[in-house]
């Protein structure tokens, strides 16, 4: 495979006994990109000595020109990876999945707040009151960054999808909703047939863990469907570009959550210890783990998203293809 | 003749008909399109391709044999083979039918 059938230089062992490729097969691989060498590199050069061997020069011509051909399609899509808008959507996939990370979150502390010890708290102390509707609102607005960011990606990828009969789109989009939707009817099911009065009942600690696996199963499969769409689909550069403003919102109103959520949890400790001492945690358990988690797991989401929103703005500097 | 007809000389379905009866690196693919079909993949025009159907899913790579990666077509990959070759059948056997027809007449 590697012997010296070129016709165009001598080549020597190296140290390792190895016969290097031939000048030629080197200097076509230069042409491709540095991440798509990393990727086909070896196998691409094995071809083209493969090839180049029964080849006379005719032949040998066409092939160099097909190869150098080829070096600039890779540099052209976004398989090149230097590219603007493949960046862009290595950022978009990790947001997506800070984004189902997010509402995990999001979810456990409504679930813990909606209490009515919690209630009654924030109604007899302001520091708390403030800090939980700052938090709401923040978490709303959030949504609608996604919606807006996700809404054009959704409906680009459904008209290929339908259009091309894109099997390779249609899969993502069935999956993540079909997860949600029956993990919401197993739950429902489990809500309605164990209903044990013990709280860490052998019964209800089953159901809830059932419930917490099924339901880390769905969002797997919701972040595995956001990024094989934002990954598969034909997006033009200039859709990604507006990606960014969404997700620079994001990051903003998920740094304001956190931020209320911590101020949430100091004021519930000046205000009513009691409370904040209490077993009215996720799961009844106690109030400060599921708060100082739920703080943790925010506060590394936020952080994420930060820095995909850092990146995928730099790449706006890079000329689009 | 297949170089000429464009979008049916597609590499990447080429790829996929090749990869159909069994997993292939891709020297064994450019032989065996030529031996079959008649057409030369170029290295260029091959890589691009399998980039393509790899990055969509419907090719996987396999562990390399020394430098040579083999490739195997995915389920999804036979899916959309089979669709695009339903497709080009019910062309041919249009456009047989109608000359055969239109041979008749004269």
């Amino acid at each position: 495979m590697t012997g010296d059938h070129d016709g165009l230089t001598r080549r020597d062992p190296d140290a390792a006994g190895r016969i290097p490729d031939p000048v030629f097969v080197r200097a076509l691989l230069s042409l491709y990109p540095r991440r798509w060498r990393a990727r086909y590199g070896a196998e691409f050069a094995a071809l083209l000595v493969d090839m180049a061997g029964p080849a006379r020069w005719p032949a040998r011509a066409c092939l160099i020109a097909d190869a150098a051909a080829g070096a600039l399609d890779a540099r052209l899509t976004a398989l090149g990876g230097s590219a603007m808008p493949d960046r862009i959507r290595r950022s978009m996939a990790t947001v997506a999945c800070a984004v189902v990370v997010f509402i995990i979150a999001g979810a456990g502390f409504q679930k813990m707040t909606e209490y009515s010890d919690f209630r009654a708290a924030a109604h007899e102390h302001a520091a708390i009151a403030v800090s939980f509707n700052i938090l709401r609102i923040a978490a709303i607005l959030a949504g609608v960054a996604v919606l807006a960011g996700a809404l054009p990606v959704a409906w680009s990828a459904i008209r290929q999808a339908v259009a091309a009969r894109r099997t390779d789109l249609i899969r993502p989009m069935v999956i993540g909703p079909a997860a949600v939707i029956g993990w919401l009817v197993i739950v429902a099911i489990i809500a309605r047939s164990v209903r044990h009065p013990q709280v860490h009942s052998a019964a209800n600690i089953a159901a809830v863990a059932a419930v917490a696996l099924l339901g880390a199963a769905a969002a797997a499969a919701c972040a595995w469907s956001a990024v094989a769409i934002v990954r598969r689909a034909d997006l033009a550069p200039g859709l990604l570009r507006t990606e960014v403003v969404p997700m620079a919102v994001l990051t903003a109103c998920m740094a304001v959550v956190t931020g209320a959520d911590i101020s949430w949890g100091l004021a519930l400790r000046a205000a009513d210890g009691a409370l904040f001492r209490s077993d009215n945690g996720l799961l009844a358990t106690a109030v400060p783990p599921s708060w100082a988690g739920g703080v943790i797991v925010l506060a590394a989401v936020t952080a994420v998203t930060a820095a995909a929103t850092v990146r995928a703005a730099r790449t706006l500097r890079t000329p689009a293809p | 003749m297949t170089d000429d007809l464009g979008r049916w000389a597609d590499p990447s379905l080429l790829v996929l008909a090749s990869l159909a009866d069994g997993p292939k690196h891709g020297y064994a693919i450019t032989l065996d399109v030529a031996a079959q079909v008649g057409v030369q993949l170029g290295p260029g025009t091959l890589y691009g391709a399998i980039g393509r159907l790899e990055e969509r899913g419907l090719i996987e790579a396999l562990p390399p044999e020394q430098r040579r990666r083999p490739y195997r077509i995915t389920a999804a990959g036979a899916r959309e083979l089979a669709q695009s070759a339903a497709r080009m059948r019910r062309v041919a056997d249009l456009g047989l039918a109608r000359l055969a027809a239109a041979r008749a007449t004269t």
